[in-house]
């Protein structure tokens, strides 16, 4: 049974709604998708709803979504983790057979948190790493240190990254910060923990969206070939870190492509809470044969390179909303089939800043 | 108007010895008696065989930076004096420790490290005072 995306919805990536509260902006994401695919809201059978607690300050969030979707009385389920993994939930349910068309919705609003960096923080040990106070940059930087070191890159392919994903949002209406920006500007940017400067952060910001799964083929636009999820080591205390790796990616990503019985893709979609996790993430998906940093340079992953990163702009030009990274993904790449001509493409999303788990999924242009 | 929420964490077998280590200026790492897998913090179950584990013992070997960031950002966002972090490893032994770096010392990958106390001591990650290098 194939499962298909008939619409998308979203609400542009922005520093602050400081206007509208959550409901308010999953009703505009999901008044959209059910625009974009062309049904009434009686026809959905159940919502997926990603949303997290820890982040929005209110216990059982995304439990406080169905009401302004279309799914008051219907199915829902709730997926505390990034909303790619609730967008793998509804193509799993849509799998079972009892339904036909479900909504997966995410959203997060960053803008309400007054002290993100000790909310983080409570992810981790209370013991062994809480005491210390680390702000979570701190352990991207580790992160980013070990990388470097393994792979040989260097601190300029970060700066890199970020130039090329600021200049690719400035074709989306979405991005919250787009940029014509230069490496240099980049390097000249504040330290933060090195070698993160600011410019190799994503940003912030708060965003909702909604995607409309089928397994109607009159109403599907793109099908969803493959998924995959996969944890690697994952300890509070980060005692099982591989630091420098994105362990996940490779059994994730080689799933979901088995699965859509294809080596290759025509573009990637992948969250990138900092500079160096889109590298990280595109080394463990290893499709195409280079170390990541030395396609980067050549500009193999540049718009008109032959395995374009992030046209969307990514988290670093669109803003990184949390969670809500994920459906982001797959939004923009459905927007980028439709405008560009490509056929296939695979998202990766990790499911947090600086964890290795993730999921990633396949989609093509072919119904 | 704001809510604070209030927790107590109990530590656990493996990591209350752990931390009793500490209090007397020792590093304690768990060992699987039936994979022989060692790993700090101490566990009390083996991760890789699912074992029970109730042996425990102290790490004497010197410790090596895994990785290291020197960082210009305190918890609260603001610019902070710089503070240099190293996540330290022991050689035959999993998992490893996050902490500071003594300030006179220039981290480097590898660099061989030991763990410096404070003269009082809690049974607290933050009885260590800084990892310095070992000579
Ligand atoms: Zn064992």
């Amino acid at each position: 049974m194939d499962v298909y995306v008939a619409g998308v919805g979203e609400i542009p990536c922005r520093p602050a709604y400081g206007d509208l509260d959550f409901r308010e902006m999953l009703y505009t994401a999901a008044r959209k998708a059910y625009e974009d695919a062309g049904i009434h809201p009686s026809e959905i059978d159940g919502i997926v709803s990603s949303g997290m607690d820890f982040y929005e300050g209110i216990s059982i969030t995304d439990s406080y979504t169905p009401d302004q979707v279309g799914g008051r009385l219907k199915f829902n389920t709730l997926v505390s983790n990034d909303s790619l993994n609730a967008f793998i939930h509804g193509y799993m349910l849509l799998r079972t057979g009892h339904f036909r068309n479900l909504m997966v919705t995410c959203y997060a609003k960053p803008s309400n948190m007054l002290n993100y960096p000790e909310v983080v923080l409570n992810s981790f040990d209370p013991h062994v790493v809480r005491p210390l106070t680390p702000h979570p940059y701190v352990l991207a930087a580790l992160d980013a240190r070990a990388y470097l070191s393994r792979s040989g890159a260097s601190p300029r392919d970060l700066s890199l990254v970020a130039v090329k994903n600021k200049k690719n949002a400035l074709g989306n209406t979405s991005a919250a910060y787009a940029g014509a920006t230069t490496p240099d500007d980049v390097e000249n940017s504040a330290p933060v923990s090195e070698p993160l400067k600011r410019g190799h952060i994503s940003t912030l910001c708060d965003y909702a969206a909604a995607v409309i799964l089928t397994t109607d083929r009159r109403l599907g636009r793109f099908t969803v070939k493959g998924v995959g999820n996969a944890f690697g080591a994952y300890s509070s205390d980060l005692s099982s870190r591989m630091w420098g790796l994105l362990a996940w990616v490779r059994h994730a990503a080689q799933k979901a492509l088995r699965m859509a019985g294809i080596g290759k893709v025509d573009f990637v979609e992948v969250s990138e809470p900092f500079a160096h996790t889109e590298l990280m993430a595109l080394e463990g998906l290893g499709i195409d044969g280079e170390p990541a940093h030395k396609t980067l340079r050549a500009g193999g992953y540049d718009l008109g390179g032959h395995l374009p990163v992030n046209p969307s702009g990514g988290c670093l030009g669109m803003g990184y909303p949390l969670n809500a990274a994920g459906l982001q993904r797959v939004v923009q790449s459905v927007k980028a089939m439709s405008r560009m001509g490509w056929r296939t493409c695979m998202i990766l999303s990790s499911d947090g800043e600086v964890v290795d788990a993730g999921s990633a999924v396949v989609l093509t242009s072919e119904v | 108007m704001s809510i604070e929420s209030f927790y107590e964490y109990p530590a656990g077998i493996a990591l209350s010895i752990f931390l009793q280590g500490l209090r007397e200026g020792k590093l304690i790492a768990s060992r699987c008696g039936k994979c022989n897998t060692s790993h700090i913090p101490p566990r009390s179950y083996c991760a890789k065989c699912l074992n029970p584990i109730n042996d425990f013992h102290e790490i004497t070997g010197l410790g090596f930076v895994e990785t290291f960031t020197c960082s210009h950002i305190s918890l609260d966002g603001s610019q902070a004096q710089p503070v240099t972090w190293v996540y330290v490893r022991f050689e035959g032994v999993e998992g490893g420790l996050l902490h500071r770096l003594d300030p006179s010392v220039a981290p480097e990958k590898a660099l061989k490290v030991r763990p410096v106390y404070h003269g009082e001591r809690i049974g607290s990650i933050l009885d260590i005072k800084w990892f310095t290098k070992a000579e």
